[in-house]
This record gives C-alpha cells, structure tokens and sequence, in this order.
C-alpha cells in the first residue's frame, strides 16, 4: 500500500478545507481530473462505504464525480481516500448566513433541480435523508449538487441503523418527523421531499421555520412535529401556489406530502404557469 | 359521494321503496337483522328487482359479544375467537365471500374487530386478513373494514399510521365504522371530524375506494376527501356507530320515539311539535324543504295545518332524511375541490343563519340541533384545507 505522501505528490495546490470526526478534506489540482477534493476516512466503517458506493455507482447529475478510490498510509493507519470533482461554487450555508435570499425565480428553478434530484434517487430506492444547506454547493453557473450520503438509506437492503434506536439519523430542523423518530417502514422519498422543502423555504425566508426561537435539539424536533410553517406572501406568486407546494412538501405526514418527487415535479409545472416574476423589482 | 342505505331495524321494506323512487340504491345489509343466513338472498333479490345491489357488513367487530341475531349466522365464529381477532380466519372469509358471491355482492366486506389504539400488530393482522382474503375471494372486490374506537380519531399519529398500513393491503379499498367521543350523536370536536377527513384523503390519494359506515349529515364535508360514499340509516343507532349495538345485554331498555323533521338547510332535525312552534310565529315556510330536495313524505307538513295533526309518520321522517341526505350527497361533490369546499362554508354559514332565526323563535333541535356544529364543521375544514387542501386541489 502506498503511503499518502506518494498520492500527495501526485497533487499540487493541497489546501485543507474541512475536518472532522470521520474523515478529512482537501481540495487539490490532479494531473488527470482537474480540480479535485480528496477525501480521507479515518473508519472504514459500513456507512462510509455505502456513501462511497452510492457516489461511485450512480451516475446523478448533481453530485459530484468518483474520480478515484484507494487505499493509502495516512499517520500509520490504513486509510481509505476518495477524489471527487471539486465544484467551483460556494456552500448554500454559507450564502443564507451572509443574508442572501433567493427571488422566486431563483427558489423555482432551486426546487426544480432539488426534485429532479430526489426523482434520480426514488429511480435508485435511495433516501439521502440529509438534504440541507450544508450539504448543497451552489456552481459559479447556478447549478446545484448535493453532498455526503453519509446517512441515506438503500431502500429494500439492510439498513445501518439499530432498529430499536428511539432517534433515527437526522439533521434538526430538515429532517421529516418520521425520519427522526426511526419509523423505518414509513421512510420514503417523501422525507426528501419535506427536506428539500424545509431548505426552499429558508431560501425566501431566510428562516428555518423549525429552528427558529427553538431552545434545544429536543424543541426543534418537537416544532417540527407540531407547527405549521406560516405561509407568507412571495412576490410574483400570484395565487400562492408556489408557497401552496412548499407547504404540501412541509407536511408533517407523508400522506399529505406529494406522492413523488414526479408528482412534486408535476405540481411546480402546473404552479409556474401562475407565477410572474419581477426580478428587477426583487 | 354517493349515500349508501345501512340498513337497521325495519329498513327491508324501506330500502326497497326507496330503491324504486330513486332508480337504484346500494344497501349495505346488516345480519343482525335479517337472520338466519338463507334470508338475505330474498332480500337481495327483491333489492335487484328494484334496481339495487347490495354489500354485506358481517359485523364482526366484537365477535367474542353475544348477539341473539349475529349468533344464528352460519358464519358467526362459535370458537377459536382468538385466532379471528388475530386474523388467522381463512375458513370464516372463505364462508364470507360464499355468501357475497351467493348475494351477488360490489364487494367483500372483510371483517375487523374494533380498535382503540393503532399499533403494529393491528397493521399486520389487517394486512393478514387482506391476503388472506385475496386468496379465497380472487375474483371479488375486497373493502376491508376499519372499526376505529372512540379515541383513535383524537390523534391525527393514529390517523397517519392507518393511511401508512393501508398502502400495503391488497384491496380495493376500505370501510370506515367509528364510534364517536363522547357518545354524541353530532360530534363537537373539529379535530375529530378533520382527522376523519384526512383518514379517508389519505386512503383516497392511494387510490382506494372508501365507504363510511354509519354516519349522518355531519360526515357531508366527507365530499372534500373524495370520499366515495357515505351510508346513513332509519334510527340514530344506525348514523352513528355504537359498538354496544352489537351485543345483547338484560338491559336493553326501549327507546322513547318521536317523530322527527330534517331540515335539510338548518342541518338540523327538529321535533314536529317544534314545526307546531315555527307554525305558530309564522314562520314555517322557512323551515320547509327546499325544491330540489321536496319530496311526498314531508309535504304534508307544509300544506297549511297544523305540523302535528298531519299524517307524518316515523316511516315519512326516516324516507324524507334519507331523500334529502342523498340529494345533499351527490350535490357536496363538485368539479373542482375549491368549488366543493366553498359550497361546504355556504351550506355552514346558511344553517348558521337559518338557525340563529328559528333559535330566536325558541325552535331548537335539542341534541340534533346543528347550531353549536356548524362552528365544529366549518373548523375542521379549514383545518382539513390547510392540511390537505393543496393537494387535494391537485389531484381533484
């Protein structure tokens, strides 16, 4: 096995961009690839490699390329590193947090790609389970890809997580009530749907309506069982069917949610017909 | 939504005269009143003489009761009640769709026993009973009965979880029986109503048929969930359901009878002698049916005499509630969901009014007085619109 320094000599302009508990992150220039973000996992445990074996065999539109996979040497331990395409763009948390706001244009043409998206994965029996600002890069051209699967489920295998957890793997404040509460059986797309329209709804609002005012983990999960985000008025939607979709994605059930991302994607179509958008007055 | 005619004490003939002025009805039979078992062909007979069908409600929701008339059926479980209730029944559903392919039937009702709180173990023995039933009845359409206890419908998790089971059953969809809180005729809860919605929204946005048993003006705005058809009865212990009407005990004291008027644009029903009152202050004319639901069993009380000295009968009253209940049926669903859920707030604002009128005049419903309702209705469908509303809106 070849020692990380060799792969390191491989790149050139390394800069280290995250680290955590699990793995980290650099971006670089390959010879081959381009510009690349080297990833090094400290376990290779089961949920690492399923996030690299969804990645690797699913060849979505918006999640960044598997360029490579290997083993290396890193600080004396076997350590498996992956190098993806690095998207030239900027984490949407960090976009919301510097105060932008989407116009409605912008949230349209957001969800549409964020429901193609989850219609890719219903194509594939995954749930990414963890669709939030952090984990979605907003391209130099306005595209926008997803990260990290490290908590999606395969549906039909296994899954990772204990049954009998009372908490399921979650993020607060994105995360469907029946993801949260470990109602396996229930988990479907449709958690996607709710998540992705929690983070379109940030995007106008700038708010998380789950997290706001909350105190505690406990009080976000609880808001999101029992409040109803308020609907607000978003100029151009004339008859309030963007926002009318936004709720139905925000159900707090999945029965009251879209059946699919293509039913989602149906609805928009048919609500974008009564949108009018000002951008100059926005 | 259609209204189904669920047949109670002393509805045999009744149904069929009403089958005959309508040009048809479904009758969903009830073997506790027409016992033994080799009576319900004539019935079912006689009904298809008159256009009708049938469905048969075999009424297992407590099986381990005693009922005097639910005991001479071929059917009825004499032992092993223990497997019934965990839906290891194959011999009693393959008796049951002899019987329903014998009546010839819509559908299978498939049995269940009455639940007070949903759980997983109640998911799985429905979806038991569901299979099992697909393998002995291949070629008939199965409805399989849900029996909700009074505080199911109290929590709209329970709700959630029954539209979550019910993806899984294999059948053509679902009847509906649930006791109400409280043990009032008209609920005065709006959580309860608008979780009843979302139960048969959810069911219909799965693409299955629901029928709910048992029920009453009240269940009207039922229209804005798409349900299929409601089914309404003679007596109060047909429109709604009472899960004690299932069981023979010593004390079965006699009901005290009145004759009773529906007025259909008060949702309200009142005491002939209270038409007496309306009468007296002139003010009758607005308590009588309006053209579309008119009809020759309550005419009579709106010719000129006195209410009570006319010839209506308990017979007139029941045929007249379930003419106009039909009419306002069929009228509650429209081409478009906001058309129908608009025309659910006019038809409750314009009880609200009519009865805000006749309550000055002292004329009241008692217990069948829509008054307090009409705020408990108008809640739960908005309630409903907020919940449900977009996407009902979609796929109407």
């Amino acid at each position: 096995m070849r020692d990380f320094k060799e792969l390191e000599a491989e790149l050139s302009n390394m800069v280290q961009i995250a680290r955590g508990g699990q793995k980290v992150v650099y971006s670089a220039t390959h010879p081959t690839y381009g510009s690349v973000v080297v990833k090094l996992f400290f376990k290779t445990d089961a949920r690492s490699q399923r996030e690299i074996d969804i990645s690797a065999d699913s060849d979505f539109d918006c999640v960044p390329k598997i360029h490579e996979t290997g083993h290396v040497t890193y600080i004396g331990s076997d350590t498996l590193y992956v190098i993806e395409q690095r998207v030239e763009g900027e984490e949407l948390r960090k976009r919301l947090d510097r105060g932008e706001r989407f116009t409605l244009k912008k949230a349209v043409d957001f969800l549409e790609q964020g429901l193609s998206f989850i219609k890719e994965l219903e194509d594939k029996n995954i749930v990414h389970r963890d669709i939030k600002p952090e984990n979605i890069i907003v391209s130099t051209d306005s595209k926008i890809y997803f990260l990290d699967f490290g908590i999606a489920r395969i549906l039909g295998v296994p899954s990772l997580t204990k049954t009998e957890a009372l908490v399921g793997p979650h993020t607060p404040g994105y995360a469907a009530p029946e993801q949260f509460n470990n109602l396996k059986s229930d988990i479907d797309s449709r958690a996607d749907l709710f998540s992705i329209g929690v983070v379109t709804y940030e995007c106008l609002s700038g708010k998380n309506p789950f997290r706001e005012g909350a105190t505690s983990h406990l009080d976000i999960l609880q808001r999101t069982e029992t409040i109803t985000p308020v609907s607000f008025q978003i100029a151009g939607d004339t008859q309030q069917q963007f926002m009318g979709l936004l709720s139905s994605l925000m159900g707090k059930f999945p029965s009251r949610r879209p059946k699919d991302a293509n039913q989602a994607l149906n609805w928009l179509s048919a609500a974008k017909s009564t949108l009018q958008y000002e951008e100059a007055k926005q | 939504m259609k209204l189904y005619l669920q047949m109670g004490h002393g509805m045999q003939t009744m149904c069929k005269d009403l089958s005959e002025a309508w040009g048809g009805a479904t009758v969903i039979l009830s073997p506790q009143n027409i016992h033994p078992t080799t009576k319900l062909l004539p019935f079912a007979t006689s009904m298809r003489k008159v256009n009708g069908s049938v469905l048969f409600d075999p009424q297992l929701y407590a099986p381990r009761n005693y009922q005097k008339n639910l005991q001479k059926h071929d059917y009825w479980p004499q032992s092993d009640f223990t497997s019934i209730e965990l839906g290891d029944c194959r011999e009693l559903l393959t008796k049951l769709a002899n019987i329903n392919a014998t009546l010839g039937s819509e559908a299978v009702i498939l049995p269940s026993s009455i639940i007070n709180r949903i759980d997983d173990r109640w998911g799985k023995i429905q979806g038991v009973i569901a299979d099992q039933a697909r393998q002995v009845a291949i070629d008939q359409r199965l409805l399989l009965t849900i029996a909700l206890g009074k505080d199911v419908l109290s929590d709209d998790s329970q709700i959630e979880s029954i539209i979550l089971y019910a993806e899984h059953w294999d059948v053509n969809g679902v009847y509906i029986v649930c006791e109400h809180p409280e043990r009032h005729y008209l609920v005065d809860k709006p959580i309860w109503v608008a979780n009843l919605l979302s139960l048969v929204a959810g069911i219909k946005r799965l693409g299955k048929e629901v029928v709910v048993g048992y029920a009453n003006h009240q269940m009207l705005p039922l229209a804005l969930a798409k349900c299929d058809a409601i089914a309404a009865g003679n007596f109060l212990n047909v429109r709604w359901f009472q899960p004690e009407h299932f069981e023979t005990t010593d004390n079965d004291d006699p009901s005290r009878r009145t004759t009773w008027y529906y007025c259909p644009q008060a949702l309200s029903e009142f005491k002939v002698t209270y038409l007496d009152v309306a009468h007296r202050a002139g003010i009758l004319g607005t308590m009588a049916t309006p053209t579309q639901m008119e009809n020759e069993y309550s005419r009579v009380l709106f010719g000129g005499a006195i209410p009570s000295s006319t010839n209506y009968k308990e017979g007139d009253s029941f045929k007249h509630y379930l003419h106009c209940l039909r009419i306002q049926s069929e009228l509650a669903s429209k081409s478009t969901y906001s058309e129908t859920r608009n025309s659910q707030f006019a038809q409750l604002e314009t009880a609200a009014r009519i009865l805000n009128g006749l309550h000055d005049e002292r004329i009241k419903g008692q217990d069948r007085d829509f008054g307090e309702i009409c705020d408990v209705n108008e809640a739960a469908v908005q309630i409903f619109d907020k919940e449900f509303g977009f996407a009902m809106a979609r796929e109407w």
